[in-house]
């Protein structure tokens, strides 16, 4: 294995990541407000949701291609970051909609919440792990 | 693990950078390994064995 060919292959894959995750992103977006504001047509909407399914998919896979490009070291702490983020979002995911169901809150647990909790959590634990191990 | 990582890589006039390069990972992986806080898989191992002209048993020294 050539470690200079395999930066520049992370550093391709990171791109692509982005890449596929701001399209996922936009998708996801144009068919949250689509329905309301630009178009009124089931067709369109169904369109949509399909397109947004694949982009998800080649996100995944370009996800999936960046992991395979990273040495044993990388992988850990992206594995590390990934499980404290997975039992993170359950716990306080759980404890969160139990809060509401008892009416301690007013806030409505949706996904968009967890969704940005699980990127935050994610951010910060791969900011952690890779101060851990300098 | 403790390890002589660090030790024979001087001897040998190699960067972090240059190891890296020899072996096929990261420098943060030299640097953690160097640091004892990150244990190399086994094929890692060979490769740093054999590039020092070494043993496994002599550059990673276990203990429980």
């Amino acid at each position: 294995m050539n470690t200079t060919n395999n930066k520049e292959l992370i550093k391709k894959g990171t791109k692509n990541l982005a890449l596929w995750t701001s399209a996922w992103l936009t998708m996801l977006l144009i068919v949250t407000i689509g329905p309301d504001v630009l178009w009124d047509n089931d067709l369109i909407t169904l369109s949509g949701i399909v397109i947004n399914l694949i982009i998800g998919i080649v996100m995944l896979i370009s996800n999936k291609n960046l992991f395979d490009n990273y040495d044993e070291f990388q992988r850990k702490i992206q594995l590390e970051s990934m499980a404290f983020t997975l039992g993170l979002s359950v716990i306080f995911g759980v404890l969160f909609e139990k809060m509401h169901s008892s009416g301690l809150i007013d806030l409505k647990p949706k996904i968009h919440l967890l969704i940005i909790f699980i990127s935050i959590t994610y951010i910060i634990s791969l900011i952690i792990n890779m101060r851990r191990y300098k | 693990m403790r390890n002589k990582v660090k030790e024979l890589r001087k001897s040998q006039n190699l960067t972090q950078e240059q190891l890296a390069d020899l072996i096929g990972i990261s420098r943060q992986a030299i640097n953690a390994i160097e640091k004892e806080k990150f244990d190399p898989s086994l094929p890692t191992a060979f490769k740093m064995a054999k590039l020092f002209k070494t043993t496994i048993e002599e550059l990673f020294i276990f203990s429980n």
